[in-house]
């Protein structure tokens, strides 16, 4: 039967392509909200700058309250030290309700990345890639061996008074000896805040 | 594998003299901070695929490629120059080399010719040079915040009792390569904040 002879068939059929265009839709946004796309105006020639983007990650409750999560992604090679603490960024977590008092409210959901370094005191000679966090090793750089770090985490420091949901964010490790230690890091900080707010890195 | 520690124009941590040479030395006519891509993001957020830029306001300002010549330059002058200082030599060849790899970077980024890396390690942070921001500008207070909570951080976690105790920084950070002519003399001196540069 051809369409046009039917009017409630050609209702129907452009009801499922709106619902496969709604399907279609949806995917691709679910795509988008599960996949890690960095796109970086920079050059190829390094690391891309942290970056913060929003997940598929949602706490709901019943009485409308929604959680969204939002992820901070950071690259760094920590090197010529053996005690780091560096800047990630800003984090601004804006209030729900417009009043700066009430800015701030983040919960850690978690904390995941890599930790590569080089194993090369003789007679070794490979990488290691521990989950990020303390206790990943790192490589001595005085004598090529791993050493386990003492500490490796991230921090978000919001003493500025002036400036309410404003946290530095840092990327802070300690070595685990008096060496220098280094190894290449990646981490993602994923966190939960309320829904109608959308948080800001600069 | 050998060790193959970073020098100084690689690290993440940078030696006070290029510190303050590239922010403060007078023959040094563009000034600039010495940081790493993480000062900078591109994006403040990206929301379900859409990308919201960082304001034009905070972005701290990347020297042109006619500026990063210009350092280069200044540093070179600097180096050869017979009156400067161990030191100073020893900083300007590390600026000079941190300029350098800085044109090659962005030179290859405008005109979009991907770089490709043997190691992952080369691809990851190194000090990047950034146009010294005005006093009282937004990028002025970030600068003295950061660099002042990077150092009390510092002294924090070298205070907490771990194996390394207190901050121990690399010789390497001496020089800019392992073939450097030029090397700073003395112990590595740790950075400092840019309040009291």
């Amino acid at each position: 039967m051809r369409v046009n002879e039917d009017p409630r068939q050609f209702n129907n059929w452009i009801d499922a392509v709106v619902r496969i265009f709604r399907f279609l839709n949806s995917a691709f946004l679910s795509i988008d909200l599960l996949s890690d796309k960095i796109s970086t105006e920079s050059s190829s020639g390094s690391v891309p700058a942290p970056f913060l983007q929003k997940t598929a990650t949602q706490i709901s409750y019943p009485d409308g309250t929604v959680l969204q999560g939002w992820k901070l992604t950071g690259g760094m090679l920590l090197t010529g030290s053996n005690i780091y603490s560096e800047v990630q960024g800003t984090l601004t977590v804006g209030s729900y309700d417009g009043d700066p008092a009430n800015a701030g409210f983040y919960i850690a959901y978690d904390l995941r990345g890599s930790v590569k370094a080089i194993e090369s005191a003789a007679p070794n000679n490979f990488d290691v890639i521990n989950a990020f966090g303390s206790g990943a090793d790192m490589q001595d750089t005085t004598t090529g061996a791993l050493v386990k770090s003492d500490y490796m985490g991230i921090s978000l420091d919001d003493d500025d008074v002036s400036k309410d949901g404003v946290y530095i964010i840092s990327l802070k490790a300690a070595g685990g000896n008096a060496n220098p230690c280094e190894a290449e890091v990646f981490y993602q900080f994923e966190f939960l805040c309320y829904s109608e707010v959308t948080p800001q890195l600069s | 594998m050998p060790i193959e520690e970073k020098f100084a124009a690689d690290a993440t941590v940078k030696d006070k003299r290029v510190q303050e040479m590239a922010y403060t030395d007078v023959r040094m006519s563009v000034k600039t901070i010495t940081e790493t891509i993480a000062i900078q993001p591109k994006t403040a957020v990206s929301n379900a695929g859409e990308d919201v830029p960082v304001s034009v306001e905070s972005k701290f300002k990347e020297p042109s490629l006619i500026e990063l010549g210009q350092i280069e330059l200044d540093a070179k002058l600097i180096k050869e120059d017979g009156a400067s200082s161990a030191d100073h030599k020893g900083a300007a060849e590390i600026l000079e080399d941190v300029a350098k790899k800085q044109i090659e970077i962005k030179d290859k980024g405008e005109k979009k010719i991907s770089i490709r890396y043997k190691s992952s390690r080369e691809m990851f942070s190194s000090i990047k040079l950034l146009i010294a921001p005005q006093p009282g500008s937004d990028q002025y207070s970030k600068i003295l915040k950061y660099s002042q909570k990077k150092i009390e951080f510092q002294t924090y976690l070298g205070s907490r009792g771990f194996a390394g105790g207190a901050v121990v920084n690399s010789q390497n950070l001496l020089k800019g390569r392992s073939t450097s002519v030029y090397s700073m003399t003395g112990p590595v001196q740790p950075e400092v904040k840019y309040a009291d540069l």
